[in-house]
């Protein structure tokens, strides 16, 4: 059993992020082709104008501590639009189509990769090996 | 995470006010339905959203525009908005009629939520928080457009960024870090992608915030701010991806001049507006904070000032232009097209007053009350709720105004259905590569987004962003006022290859004689105009309904 301490920097460092958009991501592959509008608005909603915004936040979760949770959830909104304004420039210049498939697979596989980045980032520290002071 | 009792109430008037404000705001959405557009500029995006979603790619060609040649310029001024519109119609599986028409309500709750948090870390208090998005649900006009449901424009968008900068820019001299530069530096460059105008007075604002530092001698946040701004330059990047160059947001200035300049001037925003719009309550409480800001120091609140006087000074310089002589020195300003078009300050000019009003009720008076309750020996909690009733029946005034201007717009620029039997004509009776005019300069807009037919003059950015302004304004004159020879104006016909002139009512026409709007308002459309055009010689009447005619050329 996990101490109340290692939860709470679990909760907070981490996996928070991963907790939201692996699930969300494969509801939108699963919803995007389905006719259940109302679903996939809400889908849509939060993969354009938060998830991608809050990953992004989580991974500099460290430098953004003092941020209350009402600007972090501005803020996610904010960087959300700018990072999928920006997607669609890639799509377009990689002569890529801005359709269905192409934007569930980069809005679920650009969520879910960062929203791996602090896991990752926290266990790359772990094995960094520690500096001794002679 | 667990609310205390004092957040929950917070939160709670926060969603109360998002309900009466959206029910406000909604209007049309309800009595109109989802997918019904209003206005004119939504059309425009209708069209560039349909574009992206239709093909696939952000376009860097428009045929319909700038007839008869169409023009590199593409939907230029917001392709980041109409490309964002057309990902939530895609994802969700919404036409591009239902996405837009959904999305103002959208960004409306966001840009109440971002105005909520901008005020509640710029002056800590959640009274002055609560009245500053209050405030906002009470503005009509130009004011309301960025929030206003059915019309979705690119400022809806334009607006919660502009937010989203201003609180980074708080959060800045709060906890002064590169991250937060880096993080400002991206929000406030991807706001060009919202609108132009939106980039222009983001870094107008930073800018002027930063002077404030400077005359403060704090010179680390003056440092991160300006620092914002440069890193903010990446977009000049977007822009020429998006297929534009520079140098026809140049060129632009001149448009804009000649479009602001057309009496009655329209498109200028003046002290009386402001005042109808925002309210005389909301102005003379941002009046008060202001002097309260200025007399008593309040360094951290001085940021806010800037941003209220040099947006004000936009409107002074859009009057300056278009009411003195001095017009042509602002049209020589390069990208001087916000200062002249100034109505387009509207999304950003009122949320700043909203706040100010909030934080001279919220932060000045209610704590002066304790003062004033001792010496009446009323109990402070009810005199600071008298004060707040007081404050809220002086606004109820505005917010009636602002039901009735939002049900106003839902009943009368629903103008489609007006015109639907003219779309169909002209979708099944002329062919697709045909050219139009039409007296009214808005009415080609509709005409390009519906039927897709291309329209040599209207007011859209990329269609008057022409080397050949002058000459297609004075076509436009001669084609529909009996002011010209009709040997010239033939001439004109033919050089621009217009096959067909549409004529409606009611129709602003442009009269570059006098630099004016003539009104055109005669229901059902007949007399004198009608029998002058029928006896213009190569005008065929091929169409004819109570509000419209067609006449080919």
């Amino acid at each position: 059993m996990l101490s109340s301490s290692r939860l709470k920097s679990l909760t907070v460092v981490g996996i928070r992020g991963m907790i939201l958009s692996v699930p969300l991501s494969i509801l939108l592959i699963i919803f995007s082709y389905t006719q259940v509008t109302s679903i996939r608005f809400i889908l849509a909603l939060v993969f354009v104008l938060f998830l991608p915004g809050f990953d992004v936040l989580e991974v500099l979760y460290d430098r953004t501590m003092f941020l209350t949770q009402l600007q972090r959830f501005v803020l996610s909104i904010a960087l959300s639009i700018g990072i999928v304004i920006v997607n669609n420039y890639v799509l377009t210049l990689l002569n890529i189509a801005i359709n269905l498939t192409n934007l569930v697979t980069v809005l679920a596989g650009e969520t879910v990769i960062v929203s791996f980045t602090p896991m990752i980032l926290r266990q790359m520290k772990k094995l960094r090996p520690k500096r001794v002071v002679s | 995470m667990t609310l205390g009792r004092g957040q929950t109430a917070t939160y709670l008037l926060l969603a109360a006010i998002l309900v009466m404000g959206g029910f406000i705001r909604g209007i049309s959405l309800i009595s109109n339905g989802p997918g019904t557009l209003l206005d004119l500029d939504p059309f425009h995006s209708l069209r560039a959203v349909e574009s992206i979603m239709n093909n696939g790619n952000i376009p860097r060609f428009d045929a319909l525009s700038s007839a008869p040649n169409g023009t590199s310029y593409a939907f230029a001024t917001s392709q980041g908005y109409y490309s964002f519109i057309g990902s939530i119609g895609l994802l969700s599986g919404l036409s591009p009629n239902e996405a837009l028409a959904i999305s103002p309500s959208i960004f409306f709750a966001l840009e109440l939520i971002s105005l909520f948090a901008l005020t509640l870390a710029i002056s800590k208090s959640t009274v002055a928080a609560l009245l500053a998005s209050f405030f906002a649900t009470t503005l009509r006009g130009w004011s309301a457009i960025s929030i206003l449901g059915a019309d979705p424009v690119a400022e809806n968008l334009g607006a919660i960024l502009f937010l989203s900068a201003m609180i980074l820019a708080v959060l800045l001299t709060q906890r002064p870090s590169y991250l937060l530069v880096g993080l400002l530096g991206f929000v406030d460059g991807i706001s060009i992608e919202a609108h132009p105008v939106t980039y222009y007075f983001v870094n107008l604002v930073l800018v002027a915030t930063a002077s404030t530092y400077v005359v403060r001698r704090e010179w680390e946040y003056a440092w991160n701010t300006l620092l914002a701004v440069l890193a903010s330059l990446y977009s000049i990047a977007l822009v020429e991806a998006s297929g534009t160059a520079l140098a026809e947001a140049g060129l632009f200035s001149q448009s804009a001049f000649w479009l602001a300049s057309l009496k009655n001037n329209i498109f200028t925003i003046n002290n009386s507006i402001l005042i109808s719009e925002i309210g005389l309550v909301t102005i003379l409480l941002s009046w008060v904070s202001i002097l309260v800001i200025l007399r008593h120091k309040l360094t951290t609140l001085y940021m806010l000032v800037a941003w209220a006087v040099v947006l004000y000074c936009v409107v002074l310089i859009g009057q300056l232009a278009v009411y003195t002589p001095y017009g042509t020195v602002v049209e020589g300003i390069p990208f001087s097209a916000p200062l002249t078009l100034s109505h387009r300050v509207m999304p950003y000019l009122p949320p700043v007053l909203c706040i100010l009003a909030a934080i001279a009720v919220g932060k000045f008076l209610l704590p002066s009350v304790a003062g004033l309750s001792r010496t009446l020996k009323i109990n402070q909690a009810t005199l600071s709720g008298v004060l707040l009733m007081v404050i809220l029946a002086a606004s109820a005034f505005q917010l009636s105004n602002a039901f009735q201007y939002s049900v106003y717009y839902a009943n009368s620029f629903n103008t489609e259905p007006t015109y639907s039997s003219l779309y169909t004509w002209i979708r099944e009776h002329t062919a697709v590569n045909s050219t139009f005019a039409a007296n009214d300069l808005g009415f080609g807009v509709y005409v390009k987004a519906i039927d897709q037919r291309s329209v040599f003059f209207t007011t859209s950015q990329e269609d008057l962003t022409v080397p050949d302004l002058t000459q297609r304004a004075i076509l436009q004159t001669c084609l529909f006022l009996p002011l010209c020879g009709s040997n010239s104006t033939e001439q004109m016909i033919r050089s621009y290859r217009i096959q067909y002139a549409i004529i409606i009512t009611p129709a602003l026409i442009v009269n570059q004689n006098s630099s004016s709007f003539v009104s055109f308002d005669y229901y059902p459309i007949a007399g004198q105009y009608l029998r002058w055009f029928q006896s213009r010689p190569g005008f065929v009447e091929v169409y004819i309904d109570s509000n419209s005619a067609v006449f080919a050329l």
